[in-house]
């Protein structure tokens, strides 16, 4: 029943993945995907990986932290410096291993002193939460910008370049795909409460502290994972790179692409970071037309691209649903049941909300010919 | 043994005493009303049991245990579940998730469980939706499981939020002002309701309310706070007739 369905949706939701995966494999071995389009390919991965991490904090949990670049700088340099000193192999089968080694090494440094910060910085509420991520950032910057063994302002050089498009896809599809099914559990519902009435949660017995601190480690752990693919596809590490800018470019794409929304995030994250690539030809007016954009879209859409929903395979089945027969039913005097009008309330009472999946995931009496529920994980590109 | 005691309850703040020597105890299976003019106490009272506000001086146990010092989710699972004066739902999220949130460390599977979607995951997240589907049944909400909170009438937001006090499994349900700006149909659903959650969960009832038709139709007990003391305290009958009660309310010599 409601359990095979979902299991169906996933499978369905991988099987995009899968289809997505080799489809980029096979226009890379006919040539089509060249060395440029390749490294576009790992660009857009590593934001989906900061964008989508960075909402769990800012859109999920509702805690606005602007050092996501700082956690991302940590991973960077620790998974890099991992795979220089270990010794580990750097081509190969063997680099394989040493990137996911290094990956995982670079994830945790990252979780590890979020966790140290998130203790005293998440008893604090939005502002403050916000100036003290911010500061930390900043120390991180200037620390790395003179410790010898990160090369100091000359930066670190002679990283083995170990990550390749497929590293990166699957390493975006997964960060999706955990985010997602963390949200979709009894620790995600907690973490929406926290974001909805703090003081609510508190009184339905939420451990409300643990709760941001959980959120707030794994999305550190996020950006210290998408660091170190970073700091293995350029081969070189400055410490500029992850100033205070960069961690606005990513909450930009976090608000982009509507807060608290995991597809959201991955849209934005792809457009956001293919548009300044595709503004080339007009290059001296790019950065404007950047602002300009972006401007547009607080003006039009301010609650993001997506707003609070998911967009997932069974929305778009009952979008098409009702666009196609439901005016026709309509016009056709076709009386609804009572059943059914309820359903189509429902309906668009939940498409604006970051709950559109949630709650269609438990809905009981689904139509028969309803598509299977979403998994959100098939549109990391 | 008396389910909840306060003991020589003291609440001081700034110059303000907002609790005097406050000292009651409400037995298993009450339905007590806390009643008194407005600035009174009551709800820094709630505040109190529910360990928002920590007591200057003075104890609160439930079940002879002490509940100062303790954090209010800490509260909450030891079986104190409260209300709001001023509704306090999770907006954005259906009525059916309100009151899982609520249930939300009766199943503990893990953080990794849920991500490999291993059998605790599946078992616990059936658990969550058959428990707060009958929960929001009894409470005659079921209709409402799909629809987010905000998009309720206010009547059923009210009824919700009891819903998710509920879902918490509580010993004693505390209701701040449960009827408050409900019309006379809604109040007399929400009476109903009352009856039907207290018959079939067994729970003890504080609830604070100025309706008095409301607080005499399904009150067995009623104290009054005055000024941060209790004033009166008896059925609802001797209660409404106490000339302190009188004076307090309407003012005396």
């Amino acid at each position: 029943m409601n359990k095979k369905k979902k299991l169906l949706s996933y499978a369905l939701n991988f099987a995009l993945v899968l289809v997505l995966f080799l489809v980029v494999n096979v226009l890379m071995a006919a040539g089509i995907i060249n060395r440029y389009y390749g490294g576009l390919i790992m660009q857009v991965c590593i934001s989906v990986v900061l964008a989508v991490s960075l909402n769990l904090v800012t859109g999920l949990l509702g805690q606005l932290v602007l050092g996501h670049a700082g956690f991302m700088s940590l991973g960077a340099y620790a998974a890099a410096l991992f795979t220089i000193h270990s010794g580990m192999a750097t081509s190969g089968a063997g680099g394989v291993l040493t990137i996911i080694v290094a990956t995982l090494v670079g994830g945790l440094v990252a979780a590890f002193f979020s966790f140290l910060i998130g203790v005293p910085a998440l008893r604090l509420k939005g502002d403050y939460l916000a100036i003290i991520t911010l500061g930390f950032g900043e120390i991180i910057r200037v620390v790395m910008l003179n410790l010898e063994i990160t090369g100091g302002a000359r930066g670190l050089a002679g990283i083995p370049v170990l990550t390749n498009v497929n590293t990166s896809m699957i390493v975006a599809a997964l960060t999706i795909f955990i985010i997602w099914a963390y949200m979709l559990s009894r620790h995600g519902r907690a973490v929406l409460a926290v974001r909805e009435d703090e003081i609510a949660a508190e009184a339905s017995g939420i451990n409300t502290f643990r709760t941001k601190i959980v959120a707030f480690v794994i999305a550190a752990f996020f950006a210290g994972v998408a660091g170190s693919l970073y700091a293995h596809q350029i081969g070189v590490l400055s410490p500029t790179k992850f100033d205070f800018n960069y961690s606005i470019e990513i909450l930009v794409m976090v608000v982009l692409g509507g807060m608290g929304s995991i597809t959201g995030s991955t849209i934005a994250a792809v457009i956001l970071t293919l548009l300044p690539e595709l503004l080339r030809s007009v290059a001296d007016y790019r950065m404007l037309a950047y602002a300009l954009i972006l401007i547009l879209m607080m003006l039009f859409r301010p609650g993001g691209l997506l707003g609070r929903s998911e967009l997932s395979i069974a929305g778009l089945g009952r979008f098409l649903r009702r666009k196609l027969f439901g005016r026709k039913a309509a016009a056709a005097g076709v009386p609804m049941t009572a059943g059914e009008e309820l359903e189509v309330e429902a309906q668009t009472v939940q498409e604006p909300a970051i709950d559109a999946i949630l709650t269609a995931e438990v809905k009981e009496k689904d139509k028969p010919e309803a598509q299977p529920e979403n998994a959100g994980e098939g549109k990391e590109d | 043994m008396a389910l909840l005691e306060v003991k020589h309850v003291n609440m001081v703040f700034g110059g303000l005493r907002a609790l005097k020597d406050v000292s009651f105890a409400i037995e298993p299976g009450e339905i007590v009303g806390l009643i008194g003019p407005n600035g009174a106490g009551k709800t820094t009272m709630f505040n109190v049991l529910t360990q928002v506000a920590k007591p200057t001086e003075g104890d609160v146990l439930l079940e002879g245990k002490t509940l100062v010092g303790k954090k209010t989710y800490e509260i909450t699972h030891i079986g104190i579940a409260r209300t709001f004066q001023n509704i306090r739902l999770f907006k954005y999220l259906s009525a059916l998730d309100n009151v899982k949130i609520a249930m939300n460390d009766q199943v503990k599977y893990g953080i990794l469980s849920s991500i490999f979607r291993a059998p605790s995951y599946w078992k616990g997240e059936e658990y969550f939706q058959n428990r707060a589907m009958e929960i929001l049944t009894d409470c005659g909400l079921a209709e409402f499981a799909e629809a987010r909170a905000t998009s309720l009438p206010y009547g059923k937001q009210r009824k919700l939020e009891i819903a998710r006090a509920l879902a918490t499994n509580p010993k004693i349900l505390l209701l701040d002002e449960p009827a408050a700006g409900m019309n006379p149909t809604e109040t007399h659903e929400l009476l109903e309701t009352i009856k039907v959650i207290r018959e079939k969960y067994h729970v003890t009832i504080l609830l604070i309310e100025h309706d008095m038709s409301f607080v005499t139709g399904v009150c067995e007990r009623l104290m009054v706070l005055d000024y941060g003391s209790i004033i009166a305290s008896g059925t609802p009958e001797e209660v409404i007739h106490n000339p302190d009660v009188i004076a307090a309310y309407l003012g005396g010599e």
